[in-house]
């Protein structure tokens, strides 16, 4: 927002509409990746919640839109808007594709165990890939996984290095067919060669666990909100609830290390947000205490919400359950920094700090 | 009927573990461990499934596996990470 305000400061002269933020491509750009990833992830809680009534859909889409602003920058790094629309039916039908070879080498693994000589050649094989786009090269890493016979190892630069466990594992990945799968599915984008140049060369390292969580973590999230709006009809609730939030954040911290994490999760919002369940939490037992009931005698806000006693319970339930929630993921996520700094609390401002935590930080990208 | 072939299954999946529990104690390397333990973790998930229908609420077992896949999924990470990093997060 800051770069772009100033972008508009030192060229006065030129039409606004140029560089008004709302019509510029990259905002357009931005917006469609909100709504998508909304769809995708209200698609998801309505998968899970199995309450359609008004009031549970709200939050739903409450929660949706809420996680789609923190996090639909995670979803779309190396694809944009346009070409999911196109990429995701097509993966969709590749799936029974890949199931069906999953079932034949099972049935291939299946007569390997009980064959009555050993027939195993176990064997690391390097396989040079033409894709070059990071989801297209992730999918194809997790779909040799997938398939018994072949695990990927490494991957570096364009070179799969893939253990199989006989010839005719190795061959059949080497006949390059669930390559050529793939790249008919990412066909756009597949070769992109510019793009997704400086995209290997940001996340070299561990592209396949970076990309994987980076997918996921928008998912954890909506799930860790699913479990604490259903509090009250299945397992779990605020404190389990906060916990897979934590766990979302616990996530990024493994996959893109402690520093990266923490400039964007500061400790001082987890210490804010923390305070705010807890004010929350506080705050709902001392109005019923106000309104002439017992600490969290969530009756008596039926005063203020005039939606008889039982639906008044369950709102302050609700309430309660959502500031628990809060205090237990920053309480997490502040617990797991203590240990993972190791104490450290390095002050912003003091450049010195700084420097330690950027050495401790390289030393965390490998 | 399908009854007890869920139970048989799940109790089939339960001797399963065993193997896997035995190369998890004994197994000479840290690697060994974390491959057992992540084979005992996906077979305690299908086993969670397959309570949920012996005891008819679906819905609600699916939820706790889930979770139970994650926590999986972040332990083996975690556990990876650590010992890459040999012993720094």
């Amino acid at each position: 927002m800051d770069k772009k305000s100033t972008t508009y400061r030192t060229y006065p002269y030129t039409p606004l509409t140029a560089y008004h933020p709302i019509f510029s491509q990259r905002r357009i750009e931005q917006v469609r990746h909100l709504l998508l990833a909304f769809v995708l992830l209200f698609l998801f809680w309505l998968l899970l919640s199995g309450h359609y009534d008004l009031f549970h859909v709200s939050i739903g889409i409450f929660c949706c839109m809420l996680i789609s602003y923190t996090s639909s920058d995670f979803l779309f790094l190396h694809i944009g808007a346009d070409d999911t629309h196109l990429i995701l039916p097509r993966l969709i039908m590749y799936l029974p594709w890949l199931f069906y070879q999953i079932m034949l080498s099972n049935l291939h693994l299946v007569k390997l165990v009980f064959s009555p000589i050993s027939r195993l050649n176990p064997r690391i094989i390097p396989y040079q890939t033409k894709l070059t786009n990071g989801l297209a090269l992730v999918t194809f890493a997790n779909s040799i996984t997938l398939t018994p016979g072949t695990i990927t190892i490494e991957l570096e630069e364009n070179t799969f290095y893939v253990h199989a466990i006989d010839s005719k594992a190795a061959n059949d990945l080497l006949t390059g067919d669930m390559e050529n799968h793939i790249e008919k599915v990412f066909l756009p984008i597949a070769h992109l060669k510019e793009r997704s140049k400086t995209m290997l060369a940001a996340e070299a390292n561990n592209l396949i666990v970076k990309t994987v969580i980076r997918l996921f973590t928008p998912f954890i999230q909506i799930y860790g909100l699913y479990v604490i709006a259903h509090g009250h009809y299945s397992p779990g609730g605020g404190f389990q609830g906060g916990v897979i939030l934590a766990a979302s954040v616990i996530l990024l911290v493994l996959a893109f290390g402690l520093h990266k994490t923490m400039t964007k999760f500061t400790e001082k919002l987890t210490v804010m947000l923390c305070s705010t369940g807890v004010l929350i939490y506080g705050g709902i037992g001392l109005l019923c205490l106000l309104l002439g009931g017992n600490f969290l005698d969530y009756q008596k806000l039926d005063i203020f919400l005039k939606v008889g006693a039982p639906e008044a319970r369950s709102l302050g339930i609700l309430g309660i359950e959502i500031g628990i929630g809060i205090a237990v993921m920053a309480c997490m996520i502040s617990i797991f920094y203590d240990i993972a700094t190791g104490g450290d609390f390095p002050e912003q401002d003091d450049p010195s700090a700084n420097d330690v935590v950027d050495n401790n930080s390289s030393g965390d990208e490998r | 009927m399908m009854e007890n072939f869920f139970l048989g299954a799940s109790l089939f999946l339960c001797l399963l573990v065993l193997p896997c529990l035995y190369r998890a104690i004994v197994g000479p390397t840290i690697i060994d461990r974390m491959v057992a333990i992540g084979a005992i973790g996906t077979k305690t998930l299908v086993i969670l499934v397959l309570m949920g229908f012996l005891y008819e609420r679906v819905a609600m077992f699916i939820d706790i596996s889930i979770v139970y896949a994650l926590l999986n999924f972040i332990s083996t990470l975690a556990a990876a990470r650590y010992f890459e990093m040999k012993g720094d997060i």
